[in-house]
């Protein structure tokens, strides 16, 4: 594995701000109408500031930024093989999230890649460890 | 009381539930996630196996409010095949508590998905039963 070594950077590449119609096809596409993604009076009456990002979306980021990662990089069939995200802090529609890491540890057949996500204001919103195995 | 009676609740099971993986959906989720589109889709989209944490939630009486999620972990023996059907069982796997200020309350629920892998959701209880 000449290419890519341990502490090796990958880059932080911003995704479009998330908008409140993103939030609507997001819960219709995953199945998770929690009305505190969709509806301002439930989220505020629950204690939250109004409604806010799915988890699930954000850490959904940081797997597309794996996968870019590893398609740009490698030209090898790396496959996902275990995606572990702690969720560390909401973020609101208007918010724009940009996911960058470090290659963790690589071996011919194992790549790790410890990723974050951060808001516009550098904010820690989502970490993640995202584990490549490679199909032979 | 509430501390006793949920972690009694370890090993409740649910299920088996189905969800498609169909190429629509995959790329609908895609979509929505703002992400490239790929033949095998995105790998967190085995987040719409949940049926089985909703039941779980319900038949423990724990309202959505006080629920947030902490963690989610899925480990992947295959890729998700495009235009197959997700069956999956879930169980409440843990219940944890920290104690001190804010005494909190974590779940993890495991959920099985047939030929694909396990997800693992840690939820945060907020506030008091």
């Amino acid at each position: 594995m000449g290419h890519i070594k341990a502490g090796d950077q990958v880059p932080f590449y911003s995704f479009a701000e998330f908008t409140r119609d993103q939030l609507r096809s997001y819960a219709n596409a995953s199945g998770d109408h929690n009305p505190i993604h969709l509806d301002e009076q439930v989220a505020k009456r629950f204690g939250l500031p109004g409604v806010i990002v799915h988890g699930m979306l954000g850490a959904s980021l940081i797997a597309e930024r794996a996968l870019l990662y590893v398609e740009t990089t490698t030209h090898q069939n790396w496959k996902m093989a275990k995606f572990n995200s702690r969720f560390k802090a909401m973020c609101f529609p208007g918010d724009t999230i940009a996911v960058g890491g470090e290659v963790k540890s690589v071996t011919p057949t194992e790549l790790v890649l410890d990723l974050s996500a951060k808001n516009q204001k550098g904010e820690l919103i989502t970490t993640a460890t995202v584990r490549f195995g490679l199909v032979q | 009381m509430q501390d006793l009676s949920l972690k009694s609740k370890v090993g409740t099971k649910v299920g088996p539930y189905e969800d498609s993986a169909s190429v629509e959906r995959l790329a609908a989720f895609a979509q929505a996630v703002g992400a490239k589109s790929r033949q095998y889709g995105l790998p967190t989209f085995l987040t719409v196996c949940r049926k089985g944490e909703f039941e779980l939630l319900q038949k423990l009486n724990i309202p959505l409010s006080r629920v947030l999620h902490g963690e989610q972990e899925y480990v992947f023996e295959n890729q998700i095949q495009p235009g197959s059907n997700l069956i999956y069982e879930t169980t409440l796997a843990t219940v944890l508590e920290k104690k001190g200020t804010t005494p909190m309350q974590f779940m993890v629920f495991e959920t099985v998905v047939k030929g694909v892998g396990t997800s693992r959701s840690t939820i945060i209880l907020r506030g008091s039963g």
